[in-house]
């Protein structure tokens, strides 16, 4: 092994890639007639380039691409209809206290909570669309972009599970205050507890410190 | 589909409405498809995820796309964010948890040698080992059709800099299957 063999083995990449300049070939080839190290690194290059070609191209074979394409499509179509799913659940339900001759003022409510809804949800995709297509040009953008996201939804998942697990004490709590429900609202009561209970301890206890290690590989 | 700058300016003039963006990403996923799922394969080390992260990053570009402006390739965006989303799914998966062989098992045809498949299982086994940084480096020159130049973009390095990182990431895995 020389001292130059560092360089000529950045030259053996160029080579294999099809950047080497014209004059450097020749220099290479007397370099790898003489050195076994060198021609061992090249060997290497080109078997990792096939390697990899081999895998990617058999894993590809498997691939269904047509079903691929039809999931990609679905939920494209999913992402432009879910913002509308929301405000059109509550106005439904507005809709139905209203036909079952509940009070009105239920229905006043839940089509106030529609129209703020609506309002939060399109501020927040337009957001969205606007700070992406801004970082187009600048990986640095794009990663900051997806930092700030993860950094939303770690926030998200810590208040979002404290605020769960309160929750479900305190419906759970409220049984007491309940006087004497029957055993089917008890257990109706006590079953709605668990479930928050253990989507609150999820969000703190899974997705927070996943999207933790996530947001350390992004620094 | 072609992929030039220009071409992407007239894709910019697709995108104004919800129809064309629709077939601005499907243009984008017929031209794209293998060389981004080679690149997550590679650096996510499973099929199955390779196949989330393509979809993916794909959703993502179909919503960031109203805010496109041709300031730069859609193709290179749609590189970064697979990129992205690919570190993402390895980091979400569990620290314990090993990668899988089944790509290295599923790789050799029946064409090939034992000894020949033996040490292609070695090589891809110390590449899987590699960094995440090393793996995307040798992946994205691997897959074919991305240039140097094209590389250095999507990773926002200069030129100068690819060379020396994929020597670097070739040496390490030199050094691993001489390990192993």
């Amino acid at each position: 092994m020389t001292e130059d063999c560092e360089e000529f083995e950045i030259h053996i990449e160029r080579r294999a890639h099809g950047a080497l300049d014209a004059e450097q070939a020749p220099v290479l080839e007397a370099h790898l007639a003489s050195c076994e190290r060198c021609r061992a690194f090249d060997r290497l290059v080109r078997q990792v380039g096939t390697e990899l070609r081999l895998r990617a191209e058999d894993a590809a074979k498997e691939v269904p691409w047509p079903a691929v394409e039809h999931r990609l499509q679905e939920q494209r179509q999913g992402l432009e209809r879910a913002i509308w799913l929301v405000p059109a659940a509550l106005l439904a339900t507005a809709a139905a206290t209203l036909a079952l001759g509940l009070p009105p003022i239920g229905a006043g409510i839940m089509a106030a909570v529609a129209l703020l809804t609506t309002a939060a949800a399109w501020r927040i995709r337009r957001q969205w669309q606007t700070e992406l297509g801004r970082t187009l040009p600048n990986r640095e953008g794009i990663l900051a972009f997806f930092r700030r996201q993860i950094d939303a939804d770690l926030r998200a998942a810590r208040w979002g599970g404290l605020a769960l697990a309160c929750l479900a004490v305190v419906q759970f709590a409220g049984i007491e205050v309940m006087g004497r429900p029957s055993p089917v609202d008890q257990l109706g009561v006590a079953l709605g507890s668990a479930v928050l209970l253990v989507t609150g301890l999820l969000l703190i206890a899974r997705v927070a410190p996943r999207l933790r290690r996530e947001r350390s590989e992004l620094s | 589909m072609t992929d030039g700058p220009a071409e992407d300016q007239n894709l910019a003039t697709r995108i104004a409405t919800v129809r064309g963006r629709a077939d601005v990403v499907r243009d984008l996923f017929l031209a794209h498809r293998q060389r981004v799922f080679a690149l997550c394969l590679h650096i996510t080390g499973r099929r199955a995820e390779a196949e989330d992260v393509l979809q993916e990053a794909f959703l993502a570009v179909h919503r960031g796309l109203s805010g496109f402006r041709g300031q730069s390739r859609l193709s290179t965006w749609l590189y970064r964010i697979a990129i992205r989303t690919a570190f993402a799914v390895r980091a979400r998966r569990k620290p314990s948890a090993p990668l899988p062989d089944d790509l290295i098992d599923a790789a050799p045809g029946p064409d090939r040698l034992a000894g020949a498949r033996q040490q292609a299982a070695r090589l891809l086994g110390a590449f899987d080992a590699l960094s995440a940084d090393q793996r995307t480096i040798l992946s994205m020159f691997a897959v074919d059709g991305l240039r140097h130049g094209e590389i250095a973009e999507i990773l926002g390095i200069a030129e100068g800099t690819v060379w020396s990182r994929l020597h670097a990431a070739r040496r390490a895995l030199a050094c691993a299957t001489e390990t192993l």
